[in-house]
């Protein structure tokens, strides 16, 4: 396989994965949550995975190319498929020209669950992230993210903009209107097992929502099935089943912050640069009766993320699914490229924009919580 | 050949268009020493933003056109109708940067700018405007070319990939305008300000002016020049001309114009356009906007998509915001990137 051998024999690659194979084993032992020898089980085309601590979760991540960062967030929900696997075709391509991060999302993939309850949730996949970026040290990053992935970067980027050079939202729903009737997508999932919270379930939805046969080819599975029957990765659905019995109010609890996010983002929250990439045959929003409801939904989230912001683009790619990014990954990494070198080399050079603009914010953006003005700090 | 060195030493200087008007004289000398096709001497009342206008005879019709840099051709091609606003000038802001990295040539349409009028009745449809631009690039040796449409000039490109797709590289449809919505358009609101004859070119020039989402769209004098180009005699007799034609044989050219687009469209159903087709839009045209439905555009962009999409991979969609129905010239480099960041990608190029 072309992305393999590539990675495999990339003169650079080597010689900095090497030492990290070790140093990514050590990390593993410190934190006492996996065996060396286990690390890399999860990897799939010759990528090797790496493990830091974040704030006592640890968490695993891709880590190649030098260059400004772009740090990739999957999508997919907890203690289920989807991990920073998803993202292994793009990784060799922007690591000629970047320095590129993809990191399992809190209690996905092989990262650790978190401790408090009310982290079982996107705003603590948010912060996850955003404490994965300063434990690194990444400072300012190209931002990237996938699905679900799309509101978890949202949210960091609204809380954090002060971090967020670029935003690339990639066959992001948002949660918006999908029209009227019955979905493509619900005729897919009704030959799925049917307990939604198994991971078996989890797995047939994902590769349901592939464009074609080759979307998830078989290393990639087994790597998801073994990442999926981790011990721990039964605890996260252990723990958030019992949760939901406990605190019904959790699901309610990531639908406000999701309004939230868009809101503040319509108000102009986010004034870097926007990339809504998206495929043209994404099954997940189709309503049977409209072919264009997902490209309608993509319309919607501009209106919010556009309303302030001039620099937001919309691109839509032809014979792609939900996964546009791993069914062309050459075509998908140099739009992605092409958007933050013009943005770089135009910093608000754009007639009408000029001088504008209104100014970044600096500092943490809040949220509000439970519809009152009390508002919540990110930690 | 004569036109060439021309067009080289005016690439030289794009980058700094200041310099352009000196070199205005000397380009005009070149070129004007007796080539059989093209010449930059020659009425330069249409030219803008220090651009200087060449002309060529293609199957004797006058035509004028911007012919800026060196390397593989872009074809731009306006929008509007016969006899109206719109012409090459609509480029203006683009040229310069695209003519950086490639040889750009945007020229007015058969009976539009500073482009004579067909002979022929039947000519004053889009099959004579197809056939024009065809006789343009094969009248030019440009062989292979990436070509632009813009608005109506969108399905003049698209109808000429469709006639012959060996001489496109890639396909650029450039706000192509949507079906109409049932119920009032925002558009129509505006177009109820301009003069009501929309026969006449006043109307043409104020429905064109109102497309521009910033007064800066039509900034200067694009005005003036676009009213000079519309009362040329020749432009006058155009008008004049296709009313006869509608008076003599009412709904003729309409027909011809809707069995024109049948033929075509099967020609698209079947495949016939493999070549890479960019679809560029603009979150705020208003062109077809319903009242209701805000996004009413981009159901022209996504019937398109599904169009010639649907044996075609190498098709993407982009629509960039605060742009009206004439984005690139509201922001010129961000499209300038995007076109050549297209062609690049599909040309193999880095």
């Amino acid at each position: 396989m072309v992305i393999h051998r590539r990675v495999r024999h990339g003169r650079r690659r080597v010689t900095r994965t090497a030492p990290w194979t070790i140093a990514a084993g050590l990390g593993c032992l410190l934190a006492g949550a996996c065996s060396g020898a286990d690390d890399q089980k999860g990897s799939i085309d010759g990528l090797v995975a790496r493990f830091v601590d974040v704030e006592g979760v640890q968490t695993r991540y891709y880590d190649y190319g030098q260059g400004e960062p772009i740090v990739m967030v999957h999508g997919g929900g907890m203690g289920g498929a989807s991990t920073a696997n998803n993202f292994s075709r793009n990784i060799p391509g922007l690591a000629t020209r970047f320095r590129v991060l993809a990191v399992d999302r809190l209690a996905q993939g092989m990262t650790g669950n978190p401790k408090d309850d009310e982290d079982f949730s996107t705003q603590g996949a948010v912060k996850h992230v955003y404490l994965f970026i300063q434990t690194l040290k990444l400072d300012k990053v190209h931002l990237v993210g996938h699905s679900s992935g799309g509101g978890v970067v949202l949210g960091l980027a609204v809380e954090h903009p002060e971090i967020v050079k670029t935003l690339t939202l990639t066959a992001y729903g948002a949660g918006l209107s999908t029209g009227e009737g019955p979905r493509k997508f619900e005729a897919i999932l009704a030959k799925c097992p049917p307990d939604t919270n198994s991971y078996e379930h989890r797995k047939c939805r994902l590769l349901a929502l592939a464009h074609s046969e080759t979307t998830f080819p078989p290393d990639y599975e087994a790597a998801d099935e073994y990442m999926g029957g981790l011990p721990k990765s039964e605890e996260t659905r252990k723990r958030m089943a019992a949760l939901r019995e406990a605190r019904p109010d959790l699901e309610d609890r990531n639908e406000r912050y999701r309004k939230q996010a868009l809101e503040q983002a319509r108000a102009g929250a986010l004034q870097m640069p926007i990339l809504l990439l998206a495929g043209k045959q994404d099954t997940l929003g189709w309503s049977a009766a409209d072919p264009h409801s997902m490209q309608r939904r993509q319309m919607e989230l501009f209106s919010i993320v556009g309303a302030k912001n001039q620099r937001v683009t919309l691109r839509i790619i032809n014979e792609a699914g939900h996964f546009p990014y791993r069914e062309h990954p050459e075509q998908w990494n140099a739009a992605l490229m092409h958007f933050i070198g013009f943005w770089n080399s135009h910093p608000l050079s754009v007639p009408g924009a000029e001088g504008s603009g209104p100014e970044v914010k600096t500092g943490g953006f809040m949220l509000k919580e439970d519809g009152n003005d009390a508002p919540e700090k990110l930690r | 050949m004569t036109l060439q060195r021309s067009s080289d030493s005016v690439r030289r200087i794009v980058a700094r268009i200041p310099v352009v008007v000196v070199v205005f004289g000397v380009s005009t000398l070149l070129a004007g020493s007796g080539t059989a096709s093209g010449q930059a001497a020659g009425d330069q009342g249409g030219s803008i933003d220090a651009l200087v206008s060449k002309f060529v005879d293609v199957g004797g019709v006058q035509t004028r056109y911007y012919d800026y840099g060196a390397g593989e051709p872009i074809v731009l091609v306006h929008g509007g109708s016969m006899g109206g606003a719109s012409t090459a000038n609509n480029f203006s802001r683009n040229i310069p940067g695209l003519a950086k990295r490639f040889r750009v040539i945007a020229l007015d349409r058969i009976t539009q700018g500073m482009t004579g009028n067909p002979k022929a009745d039947e000519d004053y449809t889009n099959r004579g405007v197809v056939k024009h631009l065809h006789q343009f690039i094969l009248t030019m040796k440009l062989g292979q070319i990436h070509l632009v449409g813009h608005s109506s000039g969108g399905s003049i490109v698209t109808n000429l990939a469709a006639e012959h797709p060996e001489i496109i590289r890639t396909l650029t449809v450039v706000t192509r305008g949507a079906p109409n919505e049932d119920g009032p358009r925002k558009f129509a609101a505006i177009l109820a300000k301009c003069p009501p004859d929309t026969a006449s070119y006043e109307h043409r020039k104020c429905r064109l002016l109102a497309l521009g989402h910033t007064p800066e769209t039509f900034s200067g004098n694009y005005a003036d020049i676009d009213e000079y180009m519309g009362n040329l005699p020749k432009s006058v007799e155009g008008r004049r001309r296709m009313a006869a034609i509608n008076a003599r044989r009412p709904g003729w050219l309409a027909e011809l114009n809707s069995a024109y687009r049948d033929e075509i469209e099967e020609k698209l159903r079947a495949g016939i356009l493999q070549m890479p087709i960019l679809i560029y839009g603009a979150k705020q045209d208003t062109l077809a906007w319903s009242e209701q439905h805000p996004h009413a555009m981009m159901k022209g962009e996504l019937s398109f998509f599904d169009l010639v999409g649907a044996k075609n991979q190498k098709v993407e969609l982009v629509i960039i915001n605060e742009a009206g129905h004439f984005p690139y010239r509201e922001h010129p480099a961000q499209f300038n990137a995007d076109l050549m960041q297209f062609i690049d990608f599909w040309t193999g190029r880095k």
